[in-house]
Formats: C-alpha cells, sequence, structure tokens
C-alpha cells in the first residue's frame, strides 16, 4: 500500500491532503458550512476494512451525526458504512480511500449545512449515542434487561444482579426488568430460569415511560440531568400517571426506562436513579442535589417480543398463529425449531413415540432425551430456547385427531408423519367432513434424493389427492407422484431383522426438507400463498444409484427446487379438470 | 378428472391391435389365403422364403375403421434368383388365387394385390417382394402395365418399420413414454382424417404420410410428475407440422403436399397427389390446431369434449352433464400395496 499513491488520489478529488508522521498518517481539508474541516487517517498495517477518517476537534461544529466522539470534543470518528455490508479493493488501496474521502466529505458536508438532518440522523443513531453514555464494553458496562413492549406506560419489577453469576451468563450478571403481568407468563419460563429471577433480590422502585418525542442523546454526563428533565416533561399522559405515582413512593434507587420514537421505529434506554438515603423520585435538578442523588444511563437489553422476534428474522404477524404439528421424528422435530424460529407464537406438537438412540443424529433432541415421550422433551427445549412462545404436546397419533372441535381451532395442520396411508385416511377424513383448517404434508425420501411438502387449502384448487394421481394409471395413486425414487423398489435397509429396518437418510436431507415445509408453512400463515400448492428439493441420485434405484421422470427433468408450484392435478377425479 | 382420461378412453376405442376381435377374424381370413397362395408360388417355381405383417399393425398405429374395412398389409418375400423378371407375374398368380375363391373385386394395384372380404368387413393388400442378400425390391405394375410401368423397385419394408418404431432418439428412460405417446398422435390423426375428409379424400390421406409426418415433427408433451399430456402434445406436433416444409404454397392458397419415406426409395409418398387433397390437408390440419388450442383454453370437461367429439367422432365420447357421473368419477387405483421411499 502505497501513501504516495493514496495522497495523490485523494488530491484528484480537489480537496487538499498531504501525508504526516513519516508518511504514516494523512490529512484531508475540505470546504463544508463555509468553514474548513479537517479530517485525519492513519494508515493501517493491511488495508481490511473501509478506510475511516477523524475529525479532527476544534472546528465548533457542535454534535455531528455518525461522529463517534468520546464526550468532550466535537472530533472523533466518522462513521461512513458498515464494514460488513461493503466490499473494499484491496488490489487498488489508492481507489479504496478516494470513494472513502468522497463519502466522507459528502456526508459530513449534508450534516454541517443541513441542522434537521444531522438532528434526524442522532435520533437514528441515538442507542449507540447513548451507549457511550453507558461505559465502555467492559464488564462495568451498564446495561439492563428489560422485558416490556414498549406499547404502554407500567410499572415494572427490577431484580438485582446475580450474587453468584455463572459465568458468560449476562442474564445473571446484568440487572433485569420484567413488566409486573409478565412475572409469571409462561411464555418467560426461559427468560426467569436463564436469569435465576426467583433467586435475585428486588432492586428499587421502577416505572416504563412512553416518550412522545425524543432529543438527541446527552453528549456528555455533564449534560444529562437538563436532558432528561426536559425528557419527562414529554412522556404521554398514561407515563406522567405512572411518574406521578412513583413520585410518591420513597425508595433509595429509581429505575426508568423508556420508550421513545426515532426515525426507524422505536429506542428503548434507561436511567438508573440512586442515593444512599431513602427519598421521593427527584422531580428537579435542585432536589437531584439536596437528596444526593445519582443519575446512571443505562442501555436497555430487550427482551420484548416486539424486538426479539423480528431482530432475530422471525415474523411479528405469526406471533398469533396457531399451528398443529402432527409427527415429531426428525423432519417434525426440526420443523418445530423452524416453526418456532420464524415467530409462530403457539405450536402443538403431537407424537406418542419416545426418542431412541437411534434418532439421535438426525433428531433436534438429545442424548440426555432418549426415553422421553418425544413431545415432551421437544416442547421444553423449544421454550428453553425461545420466549414468548407457547408449545403444547400431545400424545396422539394422526387419527386419534379426527375431531373438528379439534382440527378447527388452529390456523394451520401440519404432519410430518411420513405414512402416506394414515394420512391418506386422514385426508379423506378432512374431505368428507368439510374441516376447514388448512393442513401441510411434508415427507422426504430415502438415499439423499429430496423431500417435498403439499399443502391444502380448501376451498381452493387442488387437494391431497392432487399430488397422488398416478401419473401412468391416472387414478388415485398409493404413492405422491412428487416422489423422486421410482415406487417398488427395496429401498429399506436392515441391520439386524425386520424390527431395525430403517430409511436411510441425512441429517442434512432432514434439514432441507422441514426448510422447505417451514417456508411453505410460514408464507401461508403471512397469506403470501393463499392457493394449494407444492414445493420440493432434488438432490444428488448418487447414492440412490449406488443403491441401484430408479428414479422417476419427474426427478430426471426436475429443476423447480425450492419453488411453490401449485398443487392441482389435472387428472385428479376429485378436484375435477 | 382432466382431459387426458378422455383422450385415453377415446384411444381405447379407437386402437387396432392384435387382440382385437374383428381383426383377429380379418387374420384369420388372410391366414387361409396367404397359404393358398404360398402354394401357388411354390408351384409356379418362386417360392415365398418369407412373409410378415407391416404397417399400421406393425407400427402399434392401427386405427379401427369407421365405416371402411380392417386392412391388412401382407408381405410375401421371394428369393431374387427365382424371382420372374417380370414383377407383374407372381402378382398375376395372387390374383389367381384370389378370384379362384371367388373374389371378382380383386385386383392388382401398382404396389400391391388387394382383395375385398365384404361379409367380414376385411381388407388384405399383398405387397411382393423379392430379396437379395438384404435388399429388398417391391413388385411395382398393374395388370397390363408395360415395361416402362412396371420394375423390381428398391424397398426397405423392415427399415421403414423399424424407422418408426425407433426410439433411440429420445431420452432413453423417457423413450418407451415418448413412443406410446408418439403412436396415439398418430391414432388421432388417422381417425380425425376418416372424420373429417371425405371417404375419396381421405384415401388420398395416405396414413404412412401422417406417421412419417409425426415421427419427424413430435413435440412430445408430460407434465412435470411424468403423466402424459395428449392434447398439449398434438397442438405442438400438429404446429410444428405446419411450420415444416411438407406444405408448398404454389398458388396463393392452394397447396401441395410432400412427404418422402425415410428409407428405400425415398420417394414422395404423396407422389401425384392434387392440390385439392394438399390443400383441404393444409386447411384442416390449421383448423384441428386452432380448435384443439380452443379446447386447451376451457376449463369445462364437457364443452371440451364437445369439441373434441366435433373433431375426432363420436368415439370420443362427450360426457354426461356434471352431477351424473360423481360416483363413476371415482378412480381408485387397482394396486394393493405399493413400496416407496419415504419418512420423516
Amino acid at each position: 500500500m502505497s501513501s504516495d499513491l493514496i495522497q495523490r488520489s485523494i488530491a484528484e478529488l480537489g480537496h487538499d491532503s498531504w501525508l504526516t508522521e513519516g508518511g504514516s498518517k494523512i490529512v484531508v481539508k475540505f470546504g463544508a458550512g463555509g468553514q474548513k474541516v479537517t479530517l485525519s487517517h492513519t494508515f493501517p498495517d493491511e488495508l481490511l476494512c473501509l478506510p475511516k477518517f477523524d475529525l479532527v476537534s476544534g472546528h465548533g461544529l457542535g454534535k455531528l451525526a455518525h461522529v463517534l466522539t468520546d464526550g468532550n470534543s466535537d472530533g472523533g470518528r466518522v462513521c461512513i458504512g458498515d464494514d460488513s455490508s461493503t466490499a473494499v479493493n484491496t488490489d487498488r488501496p489508492e481507489l479504496a480511500y478516494q470513494d472513502a474521502v468522497r463519502e466522507h466529505v459528502l456526508l459530513l458536508t449534508r450534516l454541517i449545512e443541513d441542522p434537521a438532518y444531522n438532528r434526524e440522523e442522532q435520533l437514528r443513531e441515538f442507542e449507540d449515542h447513548w451507549q457511550i453514555l453507558c461505559g465502555k464494553k467492559t464488564e462495568e458496562l451498564k446495561e439492563l434487561f428489560v422485558v416490556w413492549d414498549g406499547d404502554r406506560a407500567e410499572s415494572l419489577q427490577v431484580r438485582h444482579p446475580h450474587r453468584h453469576p455463572n459465568s458468560g451468563m449476562d442474564l445473571q450478571k446484568r440487572p433485569i426488568a420484567l413488566v409486573g403481568r409478565s412475572a409469571n407468563d409462561p411464555r418467560l419460563l426461559s427468560v426467569r430460569l436463564g436469569a435465576d429471577w426467583g433467586t435475585r433480590p428486588v432492586k428499587g422502585k421502577a416505572v416504563a415511560v412512553r416518550l412522545i418525542d425524543l432529543e438527541p442523546a446527552p453528549a456528555t454526563q455533564g449534560d444529562l440531568l437538563p436532558w432528561y428533565f426536559g425528557a419527562v416533561r414529554r412522556a404521554d399522559s398514561t407515563s406522567r400517571s405512572e411518574l406521578r405515582r412513583l413520585h410518591k413512593k420513597k425508595s433509595g434507587e429509581y429505575w426508568l426506562v423508556f420508550s421513545a420514537p426515532i426515525p426507524d421505529g422505536e429506542t428503548l434506554f434507561a436511567i438508573h436513579w440512586y442515593t444512599r438515603s431513602r427519598g421521593a423520585l427527584p422531580a428537579s435538578e435542585t432536589e437531584v442535589e439536596a437528596g444526593r442523588w445519582t443519575a446512571t444511563p443505562y442501555r436497555v437489553r430487550s427482551l420484548s417480543r416486539g424486538s426479539l422476534v423480528p431482530r432475530g428474522g422471525g415474523s411479528l404477524a405469526l406471533t398469533s398463529k396457531s399451528v398443529l404439528l402432527v409427527g415429531c421424528g426428525s423432519v417434525g422435530s426440526e420443523l418445530a425449531m423452524q416453526l418456532i424460529s420464524a415467530g409462530v407464537g403457539h405450536l402443538t406438537i403431537s407424537d406418542p413415540e419416545t426418542l431412541s438412540e437411534e434418532n439421535l443424529y438426525r433428531h433436534a433432541l438429545s442424548v440426555k432425551d432418549i426415553g422421553q415421550l418425544k413431545t415432551v422433551a421437544l416442547a421444553g427445549e423449544l421454550a428453553l430456547k425461545h420466549p414468548w412462545i407457547e408449545v403444547k404436546p400431545l400424545n396422539n397419533q394422526l387419527e386419534q385427531l379426527r375431531d373438528p372441535a379439534v382440527l378447527q381451532t388452529f390456523d394451520l395442520l401440519v404432519i410430518a408423519i411420513g405414512s402416506s396411508t394414515v394420512e391418506r385416511v386422514f385426508a379423506e377424513y378432512c374431505r368428507q367432513e368439510r374441516i376447514s383448517v388448512p393442513v401441510m404434508n411434508c415427507w422426504l425420501e430415502g438415499y439423499g434424493i429430496g423431500g417435498h411438502a403439499i399443502l391444502t387449502v380448501p376451498e381452493t384448487k387442488g387437494c391431497w389427492h392432487c399430488a397422488y394421481v398416478d401419473p401412468k394409471t391416472l387414478t388415485r395413486g398409493l404413492v405422491s407422484n412428487l416422489n423422486f425414487l421410482a415406487p417398488d423398489q427395496v429401498v429399506m435397509r436392515n441391520h439386524g431383522g425386520c424390527g431395525t429396518q430403517f430409511l436411510p437418510y441425512s441429517g442434512i436431507a432432514v434439514g432441507y426438507s422441514a426448510s422447505i415445509a417451514a417456508d411453505l408453512a410460514v408464507r401461508f400463515l403471512e397469506g403470501q400463498v393463499t392457493n394449494s400448492s407444492k414445493v420440493s428439493w432434488k438432490g444428488s441420485d448418487e447414492e440412490a444409484k449406488r443403491a441401484s434405484l430408479a428414479v422417476t421422470r419427474r426427478y430426471r427433468h426436475f429443476a423447480d427446487s425450492l419453488r411453490i408450484l401449485p398443487l392441482h392435478d389435472d387428472n385428479c377425479d376429485l378436484c375435477g379438470g | 378428472m382432466g382431459i387426458q382420461t378422455h383422450f385415453d378412453k377415446f384411444h381405447d376405442r379407437i386402437k387396432l391391435g392384435r387382440e382385437t376381435a374383428s381383426y383377429k377374424k380379418a387374420r384369420e381370413r388372410d391366414d387361409s389365403i396367404k397359404k393358398e397362395v404360398k402354394s401357388e408360388f411354390k408351384d409356379a417355381g418362386y417360392p415365398v422364403v418369407d412373409d410378415f405383417i407391416q404397417g399400421s399393425l406393425k407400427t402399434h398405429t392401427g386405427i379401427k375403421p369407421i365405416s371402411r374395412d380392417h386392412d391388412i398389409d401382407r408381405a410375401l418375400v421371394i428369393d431374387d434368383e427365382t424371382a420372374p423378371e417380370n414383377p407383374v407375374t407372381p402378382k398375376k398368380t395372387a390374383l389367381d388365387v384370389l378370384e379362384d375363391r371367388g373374389f371378382k373385386n380383386a385386383k392388382i394395384k401398382k404396389p400391391c394385390v388387394t382383395a375385398y372380404y365384404a361379409s367380414d368387413n376385411v381388407h388384405i393388400d399383398f405387397i411382393i417382394y423379392k430379396r437379395s442378400g438384404d435388399e429388398y425390391y417391391l413388385a411395382v405394375g398393374k395388370k397390363n402395365s408395360d415395361e416402362d410401368n412396371r420394375q423390381w423397385s428398391p424397398a426397405d419394408p423392415h427399415g421403414l418399420i423399424k424407422w418408426i418404431n425407433d426410439d433411440s432418439l429420445y431420452d432413453k428412460e423417457d423413450a418407451k413414454d415418448v413412443l406410446a405417446q408418439f403412436r396415439r398422435l398418430v391414432r388421432y390423426l388417422k381417425r380425425w382424417r376418416d372424420v373429417q375428409f371425405s371417404e375419396a379424400v381421405a384415401a388420398k390421406v395416405y396414413s404412412i404420410g401422417l406417421t412419417v409426418m409425426v415421427k419427424d415433427e413430435l413435440v412430445s408433451s408430460f407434465t412435470a410428475e411424468g403423466a402424459r399430456q395428449d392434447l398439449q402434445a398434438l397442438i405442438k406436433t400438429v404446429e410444428a407440422i405446419l411450420d415444416a416444409t411438407y406444405f408448398d404454397e404454389e398458388e396463393p392458397g392452394r397447396y401441395r403436399v410432400q412427404v418422402y419415406l425415410p428409407v428405400e426409395p425415398k420417394r414422395d409418398i404423396f407422389d401425384g397427389s392434387s392440390f385439392d387433397t394438399g390443400t383441404q390437408l393444409y386447411n384442416k390440419l390449421k383448423r384441428l390446431k386452432e380448435k384443439l388450442v380452443e379446447v386447451e383454453a376451457l376449463s369445462d370437461e364437457r364443452k371440451q369434449c364437445e369439441i373434441l367429439n366435433e373433431l375426432f367422432g363420436d368415439d370420443f365420447e362427450v360426457p354426461p352433464p356434471n352431477g351424473d357421473s360423481k360416483t363413476e368419477k371415482a378412480k381408485y387405483s387397482s394396486a394393493g400395496i405399493v413400496t416407496a421411499s419415504v419418512g420423516a
């Protein structure tokens, strides 16, 4: 990396620039808002990310968005983008520097010349600025876990950090606040267990407050008090009532958790008030001084559903959906995990089988669950992993669930039992009884050749039988026409007699099969798929060839892996032409 | 139910195979006459060294005739060394046998000797070849043809059958299904010809001509799951035939049809065919395609069948109005147990 070459390429942009400190640093000057602005950059040993420049302090520019200050000056590192979303030309670093300087100048010029934009950007990055106030990223970092949706003001219960936290368990090392009604919510079992909530003492009085408007975060600790008293004046009416109630309760410490609007949504932050003596929550800077209160800003780590689900890639629209999953084998268990990950809020799982060691390598459950009912163990696993979900285990087989009163309570029924005979009987039951719940069947084939899912939405074109029309006879076939391995072949492997027969397929095949089924289910529940549909994934036929197995015509011609296709088959005698 | 089921039913009704009862009867006639002809040939000094059935029975493209009689193409092969120089000589021998059996309408046509059995609706063509090594020569000439109009003409009857039955051009795994679709399409077109053309013109729209065109231009069609789609295949194939070079518009709106045999003597099957035959065939194929496209766009099965019935005749049945056949529509599998490689 030649610093001379870089300097020349930056000079081409028309800005003053020069090398200093023996060529290890470059300084760039440009004009914005009627004054000269100076940037500096120390060359790294190796260019591995966006070249980042510092805004040199002393310009009197005030607080600028995207400039990470130490709070005591108006200079600091300028943020022009995220390293993970940019690709830098390391072969031609001079070009990377040219582009980087161009971006810095553009951004700073706009921030300096357009105060409204600067304010909006400061609000957008409120959380970052607030975090700077909360301390550096060390064990002393001031953070508070909060379970509050931010939708309305209410009282909170805050627990002290655990006296003997398990190492690495932030939930135990930090204070944690739950809204009062969540303290016994079964959907928060995982949070309470993880935090060891029951053994931790209550820590002061607490209230969650909604602000109708927000000012950019204070630049320094010294600015915090005036900023705070300005902020609480912008609390909504319910919040003000909650605060008034809090003012009447004496305590040695108070927690105020705030929710406030920012350009991209909402932000959460907290302030902790503490005094050695007891007193009312201070309502002015004078009261702060008189009561010897200290105010400490806390970063909020939200465990609310509204933030966890979308941040984790789930859909909030699914949190109210109720799904019945029948079959908790390898595909079913993986599918359950994926449906919950997608945001499905209520899952009932049904399977009468217990986990055996033979299931382990392709099953979501672990060795400690051997001998347990798969549903019970899986419900436990899911509840431990994900807050905000409700998982109910049943021990019924599919045929035992033929009860409209049960079935009609669900938004979707998912069948992952891998038995076309029972599925046929059930499909016929649903058809004759006019069960209005959409049903999805999913299965995989052995030897890694593929897997399939079909979705039957009542009153739309396409039914379960459409996936079973025999392509040769055009009659209701006994095996699915989606299958990739030709029927009537010896496909089971046998280790030691009839009872040990098994279909060879890997955990990878399970993952793919569960994924296409989960994707179809989620798209349906979100309203993106409204008609009866089918989807398949196609794997290699190498293993099948080694086992001398023949594939179907569909396999040979199939080029629509993962694509959701209409289920309807013209030759289905039930659906009509 | 799907339109393919109706095509299947139609195909079952028109298909002529070895097991078809009326055909069996024709074969019995054929066997008895053949025996006598072979005996006469032997006595005449040119014994029959081979005989075989050629034509649509051999290529699995035969259809039951509507009003005409059953057609059997019986090839008789004599050896080159014993064959008379005049190709009409053995044809006359065959004619004598037929006439002796009291069939006054038996006659020598240019490529064959033909006889009608009115009582059984059977029509047999004796096609006489001489064989030299692997080469075949067809006895061409009418009863009184002079030397210029008669000859032992190079022919390849086995090659033609082999060409029609060849499936090596199709994907190996799909070949059987594609070949079966080809055969069904030929049968559909032959029945369409019999329904749409007058008897006189239909007789000039040669089956072998239709067969060669379909073979050359076949566009097979199957669903992703592998179910046959004869309607779509027929549309695309007819479209391809119309787009190919078979029809020459020699005058505005007047077409000459030319289809060359793919084997020796590689002659134009429609040689000497009139403008009228070519024009009618072109126009009717065009209309067929348009009507089939119309059928494809319809969702009402009954309406689809009504159009197809008009195109292919009454063997393409129109189902009763909706509701009348609900129970009989259930199409259960005839298999008891089928193994499949599935799990979850």
